[in-house]
């Protein structure tokens, strides 16, 4: 009687172990959770994404036209070349940061909707002028904002 | 045997006691609680609006992939990058010397899944900790040595775009 009264007591012990070791693990688990960090983007995620955008689009038109001047293209296919190769840098950038975005619970749409470029190639120079135009539209649980971006870059590169 | 059953048992308190002091001390973040002002909000983006323009873009591209551990205060900062960059001036200056601690984390995609990298990486941070967040750019006519930790991930002149989350407190 009195070693089964014992073996209860361990059991009694174990079960105790056990079920104290949970609720910590929860109540840790908890304050884990608590700690998640307070993001102060925000609206002006409209805002980086347009600053983005506006540089992305300068520099992709500047590089891809110094590219040109190193390769032998013609100017009918010059201007369909450099319009091609910043349409793509656009197009995956935007779908990279709408990912990364949705990746963080967030809506971001950036959409591009008019890409005119004008290229020619000049014995010394080539000079690319490129009129783009981008849509963006954020959402999250509270706030929706839109705004259109509408960059005029030439760049003008010397052979 | 009842002596040895109450032994076992005062054992057992004991490692329960332990375990919940263990989860307990890993659990709070020993830093500061009181309330981030409103004001740290605006600053701390400011910071990192005038730091995302260049020097973020250039330290990355020359990080060799070793985490700054300690921020900028770090006596081994520069042993993570592989050219001299103007990034632990600003951040001791605008940050570490005005009680702010930080981690930096940069995540990029591989073939379609996403990768996350700690760049700077300052302890756990508390609950009252803001969090604010960068996207970086790197193109294939970039150079330097972020190019040998994260691939080439697009078929453009696009060469990966990495996503740069910033997590800021006082301490």
């Amino acid at each position: 009687m009195e070693g089964l009264k014992g073996q209860l007591m361990l059991l009694s012990g174990l079960i105790m172990l056990f079920g104290c070791i949970t609720l910590t693990m929860v109540l840790n688990e908890y304050i884990q959770a608590l700690s998640i960090p307070m993001d102060i983007s925000g609206k002006y995620i409209v805002l980086d994404v347009e600053n983005l955008v506006r540089k992305s689009i300068e520099d992709s038109l500047e590089n891809v036209t110094r590219l040109m001047a190193t390769l032998n293209v013609t100017n009918e296919t010059l201007t369909d070349y450099i319009s091609s190769n910043v349409s793509q840098i656009l197009q995956d950038l935007a779908n990279a940061t709408e990912t990364y975005y949705r990746m963080e619970g967030r809506y971001v749409n950036v959409d591009i909707d008019k890409i005119d470029i004008v290229a020619y190639n000049e014995s010394e120079r080539i000079v690319a002028n490129a009129n783009i135009t981008v849509l963006i539209t954020y959402k999250d649980e509270g706030l929706e904002a839109r705004t259109v971006v509408n960059v005029n870059s030439t760049s003008e590169v010397v052979k | 045997m009842k002596g040895q059953t109450f032994t076992l048992e005062a054992i057992l308190t004991a490692f329960i006691i332990l375990v919940t002091l263990y989860y307990l001390i890993i659990s709070f973040p020993l830093t500061n609680l009181q309330k981030v002002h409103i004001t740290d909000d605006v600053y701390v983006r400011d910071v990192f609006n005038f730091l995302e323009n260049k020097t973020l873009k250039e330290s990355i591209l020359c990080w060799n992939g070793k985490v700054v551990y300690g921020g900028a205060s770090a006596d081994d900062f520069n042993e993570s990058f592989n050219c001299s960059t103007e990034l632990k001036y600003y951040l001791k200056k605008l940050l570490d010397d005005k009680r702010f601690a930080y981690n930096i984390y940069v995540t990029y995609s591989s073939n379609g899944s996403l990768r996350e990298l700690k760049f700077v990486y300052d302890g756990s941070p508390p609950p009252n900790a803001i969090s604010l967040s960068k996207i970086v750019v790197i193109y294939d006519w970039d150079n330097g040595s972020i190019k040998s930790i994260v691939p080439d991930d697009f078929d453009s002149y696009l060469y990966n775009v990495l996503y740069v989350k910033v997590v800021v407190w006082r301490v």
